[in-house]
């Protein structure tokens, strides 16, 4: 271990991990920065710091605006800036990758009081990432669906593709986030909803399902038998669960059949 | 003269571009006649997505050299294992022509700024990052490809110039170097250094790369922001570099307000023009 070095980096860490106000720095770290830092022709040791400090800030913040966009419209960018600032104080980055930056926005939204819809929202824009991100997994065909024995349908299991996710929101999150990327105006308000959201061709689709059909894929993405599911989940006829299942095989949400 | 690390020369890939989501489509439909492209490595890690997808095509056609931001070789923090395993597969999986990172550190006690923060340049330093070094290059199983980072401060503890702690950590690491000439322009600026001499401190025989893009220039100092076409003293550094070393892979960074696939080109083709006009090279 080399000590000196280690403690210099975790120094310099702390300076930059926080605004340098070079009118408004206590003494005891001006002077420690002075020792430190050497002043260029042009800055002074403190402002040469601040660089690192403003780069550092600026080019997180900028990744949480690039994550959560709607968010931001719907929080304002000021206030946005402001509660990205105490995410990153109280979430520092600890992975390789920025993809992992604003996993935690969400909950920490949620932590410090943010009205449950922009919860909602940021947990939806996540979710979009989480989805882009997945791993690839080769698609069941309808065919392969369609070629499944009748008479072993109540044991049927299906495994969803893991670029797959409901969100379940108390509010019109998903709406919002459509006018959103439509650039048209509109407004968060309370309805308990549930949006698909997953990845088909390398595009991530989402779409609000109704009460019934959420029922019944929630439960055959858990992992449920087909029997399971309608017993728990009972439908007017066979055919628009056949319905259902057709157009999940057709929009690419499983990748086996099990049984 | 051809560089080499660890027994491996490194190929004059001629003038490759820096492969960015918003060309995807037009790499993919048009394929360009560009030599290489470069990635940055991390933004295909820890992804199953499109980027992944893309990259495995564009790999099929076009060497492709990684670039990494998330090494941190200088920290005193243990190396990242998971990372580098990470790394590796994906050089395996595009068949990499080699891989890089930065003459830097990102961050200590499991933090990730994810800026490149300077390094102290003294004898200690050196030997940790040389150490390290060592240790990546055998779980990589091939050299690595560093470069010199811009800064914007420099330390009172720091007791060499930066030209000689790369000289001597290419030397003594055994890997091999990757001369951004526009970062030799904006930490000169910053700190008063005289560019010329700077580069001619470097062991152009341990240069496997160049890098050349555009700074923000503010007066006062300047940020290396990868903005606009490269500008006239990074050209005439990069010249003088080209009649020294000879014809090196050079790539052209261009990561604020991205242009058209094929402005950004242009500029890796006024770079195979300016180099041919020194060395007779075609390509």
């Amino acid at each position: 271990m080399n000590r000196g070095l280690r403690s210099f980096e975790l120094w310099m860490l702390r300076e930059i991990e926080r605004p340098l106000d070079a009118r408004r720095l206590p003494r005891a770290r001006r002077a420690r920065i002075e020792r430190e830092v050497l002043p260029s022709a042009t800055l002074g040791a403190v402002e040469r710091l601040a660089l690192y400090s403003e780069l550092v800030h600026a080019r997180l913040v900028e990744c949480l605006r690039g994550d959560f966009p709607a968010t931001q419209r719907a929080l304002g960018a000021a206030r946005f800036e402001q509660l990205a600032s105490r995410f990153l104080e109280r979430h520092p980055s600890r992975h390789f990758s920025l993809n992992q930056l604003g996993a935690a926005f969400p909950a920490f939204l949620a932590r410090v009081r943010c009205r449950g819809a922009l919860v909602d929202l940021a947990r939806l824009e996540r979710t979009v990432q989480d989805v882009f991100d997945a791993p690839r997994d080769d698609v069941l065909r309808l065919e392969s669906l369609r070629a499944w024995p009748p008479e072993r349908w109540g044991s049927l299991k299906l495994r969803p593709i893991r670029a797959l996710r409901i969100v379940r929101a108390a509010s019109n999150a998903n709406t919002y986030l459509q006018a959103f990327h439509d650039g048209r105006r509109a407004s968060l308000a309370r309805r308990t909803t549930h949006t698909l959201v997953w990845r088909s061709e390398f595009v991530v689709w989402r779409r609000e399902l109704s009460q019934r059909e959420h029922a019944l894929l929630a439960r055959v993405v858990a992992g449920e038998s087909l029997a399971a599911c309608l017993r728990d989940v009972p439908m007017r006829g066979s055919s628009a669960v056949r319905a259902w299942f057709e157009t999940w095989a057709r929009d690419g949400l499983f990748r086996a059949l099990e049984s | 003269m051809r560089a080499a690390a660890r027994g491996f020369a490194f190929p004059a890939l001629g003038f490759g571009v820096g492969l960015r989501t918003l060309h995807f489509e037009h790499v993919l439909r048009r394929e360009p006649d560009v030599d290489w492209f470069e990635i940055i490595s991390e933004n295909f890690m820890a992804t199953g997505g499109r980027p992944l997808e893309v990259l495995e095509q564009v790999a099929q056609r076009y060497p492709i050299v990684m670039h990494g931001v998330s090494l941190s070789i200088g920290s005193t923090d243990p190396l990242d294992r998971a990372y580098l395993r990470e790394l590796k597969a994906l050089a395996e999986r595009i068949d990499a022509v080699w891989l890089g990172d930065h003459v830097c550190w990102t961050g200590v006690a499991g933090r990730n700024t994810h800026e490149l923060l300077p390094l102290v340049t003294t004898e200690s330093t050196l030997r940790h990052v040389v150490q390290r070094i060592r240790v990546v290059q055998d779980i990589l199983e091939r050299p690595l490809v560093l470069e010199n980072p811009s800064t914007y401060a420099t330390f009172a503890r720091s007791t060499m110039r930066e030209s000689e702690f790369l000289g001597r950590m290419a030397e003594e690491g055994d890997c091999a170097l990757l001369l951004d000439v526009n970062n030799v322009y904006v930490s000169a600026r910053n700190h008063g250094w005289d560019p010329e001499q700077y580069l001619s401190e470097i062991p152009l025989e341990r240069v496997a790369q160049i890098h050349i893009a555009g700074h923000t220039d503010h007066g006062s100092h300047c940020i290396d922001t990868h903005i606009g076409p490269v500008p006239k003293p990074v050209w005439r550094l990069y010249e003088g570099v080209i009649r020294r070393s000879g014809p090196r892979a050079t790539l052209i960074e261009w990561d604020e307000r991205i242009p058209s696939f094929a402005r950004v080109h242009a500029e890796a083709l006024e770079a195979r023009k300016r180099t041919a006009a020194i060395t007779g090279a075609r390509r």
